[in-house]
């Protein structure tokens, strides 16, 4: 039987990784059916100390990784401020107010969204991160300047980390206005949503083939970010085009597979060094 | 040339072909140092491979030798990333300049990494699209250096910095090994190792070629020239233009002393009493009705300056007149050559809401060392550029310079800013990343670089402090010395 913490502190956070020799980190646990299996002896969820600090005038946000997206974008209005972060799900266009995914889990994923073509994505928000690390200690990368090239960008390395390099703690964002922001751009298709399926993101050229080609099996599409939400029932290599990737929901092991060589070789280089013992989300990616 | 190098050159000769490899006095003086030329080292011979190919064997044959080897570009930077600090191998992209691949339905382009900035957008600028990002060396510096320093520019506030518009690379590893890393379809799962080589300042391997993003050119710009009586009005504005929700694509702020070099260099006269300018473009590319938003962001943009007692608002009324405007911004460094024979140009940010307490700062700095100081800012990023003015062949004021430029460094970080925005850590600012990140931070951003280089010959002593047999840091100054 797997042990569940909740963690709310960064020192409960270092508290947990120190005790146990592996741990998977689910957040708010919101996303599980985005990962692939994950064994381990102990599941750490983190809880929301929500905003901890918002520079209005700097167009800054500081978070607990445990907060909400919900919280945090409701905080932010209060200011005409957001992250221009658009759904990603279909059924999600009416609950935005309740996202319920939190912030470090959503950077971890960092799934597409309908907003990417025109907002830019987690990479171009992250300004700073605070991470504890597989040994339990605590670190920082990046800073609240807007704009910096001090030292290595290493907060980009745990953007769609899915939590295998460090538990990230704080975050550090840079909000946008919300005047201006455009409507999202996600629109159904002739499929029903389904429990499995997946998400794939060719180029712009390519996209209205596949578009037209996935018929009955295409759920949801993204125009402006080339991304089509397809069932489960295509298998992986049908209506597959040069360059385009794919992700997974609901499909356990096959959610994610990293299919490039050279990707899978540093991958396995940047886990042997951050997290040597493979504390953190063994499985999730390999 | 000592019986070592000369047999450097010759393998070298033999491995690319004689008319690939300098060496020699002139050459070593001509690749010493980058723009940064307060810290100059000798390579001992200089390579101009021709393709990703010639590089990779160059590297490997580096590491058979144990040789140091740095990447440079057009040696445009500021801070040293391509001074070759232990000697070694200076690899050239002065022959990798080519564009290879031009995607316009994709709207991205494909460039070996000598390519200047200013071509991509000139190649494709019948297609309607652009490389936006616009750093001051645009017009000389490379995609690669462009690429290794995360460059910036005036356009940064709307368009974002270089690595929001680099799709994927392919890098020469330290090991050798040619790889390539992300492609035309962005985003991806996996660790984003695009992100991290961006920036990287050259010490992560040698990028020969990248695919980079295109956005459209605006179909409508307005630009204004704003004069204010007081410094503080000028960032005042700043402040409450940002705080309406608007995101112009430039907003530069230039003081008294840039006017006046920029006077006598160009004659060129400002508003009587102007004590600062701002410099504020709106665009947009939404075709139907790009100029009625424009006109809108402009219309509310003046509103701000009126109210915070603007003396002078020159619209430009053509592309001549923007031209004009954009003068003292694009030629203010420049022109600094006629009021004083040295000047040295920082680089450092601080939050937009402390702009008027740092100028304020710098002021007081200057007036307390005695030296000259002009100030340029990407007011917008709260990206500063104080330009000290002096004689260095007076070594009071050398050492006046150098105190000075520490106290601003330090006091960016103090306000919760960065020891630098755009010109890169390199050799100038090693020694001060201590004073931004702990030893634990150091650590992880030391891990990161051992996912690609692991040891100490692709461009050593940049970066990260305490690397072994690097020589410590001349303190002249900091900033680019002309």
């Amino acid at each position: 039987m797997v042990n569940w913490v909740k963690a709310r502190t960064e020192a409960e956070i270092v508290d947990v990784i120190r005790a146990h020799p592996t741990v998977k980190l689910v957040g708010s646990d919101s996303c599980g059916t985005w990962r692939r299996p994950v064994n381990a002896s102990v599941v750490l969820g983190i809880e929301s100390c929500g905003v901890i600090e918002h520079d209005v005038e700097d167009q800054v946000v500081v978070v607990s990784a445990g907060a909400t997206i919900a919280e945090v974008q409701q905080a932010l209005r209060k200011r005409g401020q957001c992250i221009p972060l658009g759904p990603n799900v279909p059924d999600a266009l009416d609950r935005l107010d309740d996202w319920r995914g939190s912030v470090a889990g959503q950077l971890s994923l960092n799934l597409p969204h309908s907003l990417q073509a025109e907002c830019g994505s987690w990479r171009d928000w992250v300004l700073g991160l605070t991470i504890v690390r597989p040994d339990g200690t605590v670190c920082k990368c990046g800073s609240k300047a807007v704009k910096s090239v001090a030292g290595y960008d290493v907060a980009k390395l745990f953007i769609g980390a899915r939590g295998t390099l460090g538990v990230i703690s704080q975050v550090i964002l840079r909000t946008f206005p919300i005047r201006g922001l455009p409507q999202p751009d996600f629109n159904l298709g002739s499929g029903l949503w389904s429990h499995a399926g997946r998400i794939q993101r060719t180029l712009s050229t390519d996209f209205e083939a596949a578009r037209i080609a996935y018929g009955d099996h295409l759920i949801a599409f993204n125009s402006k970010g080339s991304t089509l939400y397809i069932s489960c029932d295509v298998t992986d290599q049908s209506f597959r085009y040069p360059g385009d990737w794919q992700l997974g929901w609901g499909l356990g092991e096959a959610n994610l597979s990293i299919e490039d060589p050279t990707v899978k070789r540093l991958m396995e280089r940047t886990k042997t060094i951050m997290d040597p013992s493979r504390k953190l989300n063994p499985g999730e990616f390999e | 040339m000592s019986s070592g190098q000369g047999a450097l050159t010759a393998e070298l000769e033999k491995l690319l072909g004689p008319e690939a490899v300098l060496s020699g006095p002139a050459a070593e003086r001509a690749y010493d140092c980058d723009a940064y030329t307060v810290d100059r080292s000798k390579p001992s011979a200089v390579v101009l491979p021709r393709s990703t190919d010639q590089v990779a064997a160059v590297v490997r044959w580096c590491n058979s030798r144990n040789v140091p080897y740095t990447a440079r570009g057009a040696g445009t930077g500021l801070s040293g990333g391509a001074l070759p600090a232990l000697g070694g191998v200076v690899i050239s992209t002065k022959r990798l300049n080519r564009i290879l691949e031009i995607d316009v339905a994709n709207q991205c382009l494909l460039a070996q990494s000598g390519a200047v900035n200013r071509k991509l957008s000139e190649v494709v600028r019948p297609y309607g699209l652009h490389f936006a990002p616009d750093p001051s060396s645009q017009t000389v510096s490379t995609l690669g250096g462009n690429i290794a320093e995360n460059a910036g520019g005036p356009h940064t506030l709307k368009y974002g910095v270089t690595v929001q518009h680099i799709l994927g690379v392919t890098m020469v590893e330290p090991s050798g090994e040619i790889i390539q890393l992300g492609g035309r379809v962005p985003g991806g799962p996996g660790y984003d190792f695009v992100g991290l080589v961006v920036g990287g300042e050259g010490t992560l391997g040698v990028v020969t070629e990248a695919w980079v993003k295109l956005v459209p050119i605006p179909s409508a710009v307005m630009t204004a020239l704003v004069s204010f009586s007081t410094v503080r009005q000028a960032t005042q504005s700043v402040a409450d233009i940002i705080a309406t929700g608007t995101i112009p694509a430039a907003l530069e702020l230039m003081d008294r002393g840039i006017l006046n070099a920029v006077s006598q260099a160009f004659k060129i006269n400002y508003a009587p009493g102007t004590e600062a300018l701002l410099l504020i473009e709106c665009d947009s590319d939404h075709s139907h009705e790009a100029m009625s938003r424009v006109e809108a962001e402009m219309a509310e943009v003046r509103e701000v300056c009126e109210r915070n007692g603007a003396i002078d608002i020159r619209i430009a009324a053509d592309d001549a007149e923007r031209a004009q405007l954009w003068t003292a911004r694009k030629k203010g460094v420049g022109a600094m050559g006629r009021i004083a024979p040295s000047i040295v140009t920082h680089d450092g940010v601080i939050p937009r809401s402390k702009l008027p307490e740092m100028l304020d700062f710098v002021y007081q700095v200057a007036k307390e060392h005695q030296v000259g100081v002009a100030n340029l800012f990407h007011a917008g990023d709260g990206n500063l550029h104080p330009c000290f003015y002096f004689d260095d062949r007076d070594p009071a004021q050398v050492h006046a310079v150098v105190e000075a430029g520490e106290r601003i460094i330090r006091r960016c970080i103090e306000l919760g800013g960065s020891v630098t925005g755009e010109h890169g850590i390199g050799v100038e600012k090693i020694d001060l990343m201590s004073l931004m990140f702990s030893i634990e931070d150091l650590r992880l951003q030391a891990d990161a670089k051992r996912v690609f280089n692991d040891g100490d010959l692709c461009n050593p002593c940049k970066v990260l402090p305490n690397q072994k047999s690097c020589v410590e840091h001349k303190k002249r100054w900091r900033g680019t010395a002309w």
